[in-house]
């Protein structure tokens, strides 16, 4: 078992091809990840929570740690680094000013829709060199190993 | 094919919120399994990684580690460091010729390997119960696709 890249030949589906499947998926997730670090000068999960925030609105610093499965002492040293690059504010609620939430700043939704685009370029290439079915099957199964992977889904008594 | 983003693209907004959300999906499915493979195995995603390549590729020469994980030679001195410490790798000198390091791998980090390797096959076995042949092949496809693009 290898990382070795499947040929033509070795598309069956199997055991070993989709090993190999994984450990290329893999290879593209970290190609992806040092790219946001080096362009954005964040880290993936930096980028994860930019986004979550941009989309979803501000959000009370507990409810982030609950949705990236983060204790909220280690949420606190992410969000301090990206609050000092600006791209993040801390503001206390206005009912209780003991509850905290983190917003989106200017230059945060700025990085987001210059990520956004890169997305665009991605998926534009993805299109030009796949039909339909190859385009939406990769979608599918990218959505499908996301799901597959996570600890709740895995066999970790093994 | 490498990213230029000053293209301009034809955008189809709901097929780019999918990728994006799918993206989404694989980033926060990877750092959960990087924290499961850290909880299980004691060691970090990258560590595991580099298992991997050295077993499958046979001794390395620390250059050749560098430029395939895209990492610094002197960032990746420091990991190495790690991994020697805690034993899964280790540096070897060529016999041709001394000044020349190699990157091995020990046998605490072959019995990694073989456990790692054996969980990940068991998560394939289940994962493509989830895939047809033709669903897998259209995957596949994209997968090579993805590989195809120059992120620089």
């Amino acid at each position: 078992m290898d990382a070795k890249i499947l040929t033509e030949s070795s598309l069956q589906l199997d055991e070993n091809n989709l090993t190999s499947s994984l450990y290329e998926l893999n290879d593209i997730y970290r190609k992806h990840q040092d790219y946001i670090r080096t362009k954005y000068k964040v880290t993936a999960l930096e980028m994860e929570i930019i986004q979550f925030v941009s989309k979803e609105g501000k959000k009370k610093m507990k409810e982030i740690g609950e949705y990236f499965d983060i204790k909220l002492s280690t949420l606190t040293s992410i969000i301090d680094k990206i609050e000092n690059q600006r791209l993040v504010k801390r503001v206390n609620s206005k009912e209780d000013r003991r509850v905290v939430y983190l917003e989106i700043t200017k230059k945060g939704e700025k990085l987001y829709v210059d990520y956004l685009r890169y997305i665009q370029v991605i998926s534009q290439m993805m299109r030009n060199s796949l039909d339909d079915g190859q385009y939406h099957g990769f979608i599918t199964g990218m959505d499908t190993i996301s799901q597959m992977i996570v600890p709740q889904n895995l066999p970790v008594n093994q | 094919m490498s990213v230029d983003q000053n293209k301009t693209i034809a955008t189809d907004t709901d097929q780019v919120s999918r990728f994006e959300a799918s993206m989404m999906n694989l980033t926060h499915a990877f750092r959960i399994h990087q924290s499961f493979i850290r909880d299980k195995y004691g060691v970090s995603g990258l560590e595991m990684e580099l298992i991997q390549y050295v077993q499958a590729q046979g001794p390395q020469k620390m250059k050749a580690v560098s430029e395939h994980f895209r990492i610094k030679l002197s960032t990746l001195t420091s990991i190495i460091d790690k991994a020697e410490e805690n034993k899964i790798l280790r540096r070897v000198n060529s016999k041709e010729d001394r000044r020349v390091v190699f990157l091995d791998i020990t046998a605490k980090g072959e019995k990694l390997y073989e456990e790692y390797g054996g969980f990940l096959r068991e998560a394939a076995r289940r994962i493509m119960g989830e895939f047809t042949d033709d669903s897998y092949s259209q995957f596949h496809k994209g997968l090579e696709a993805f590989a195809s693009i120059r992120l620089d």
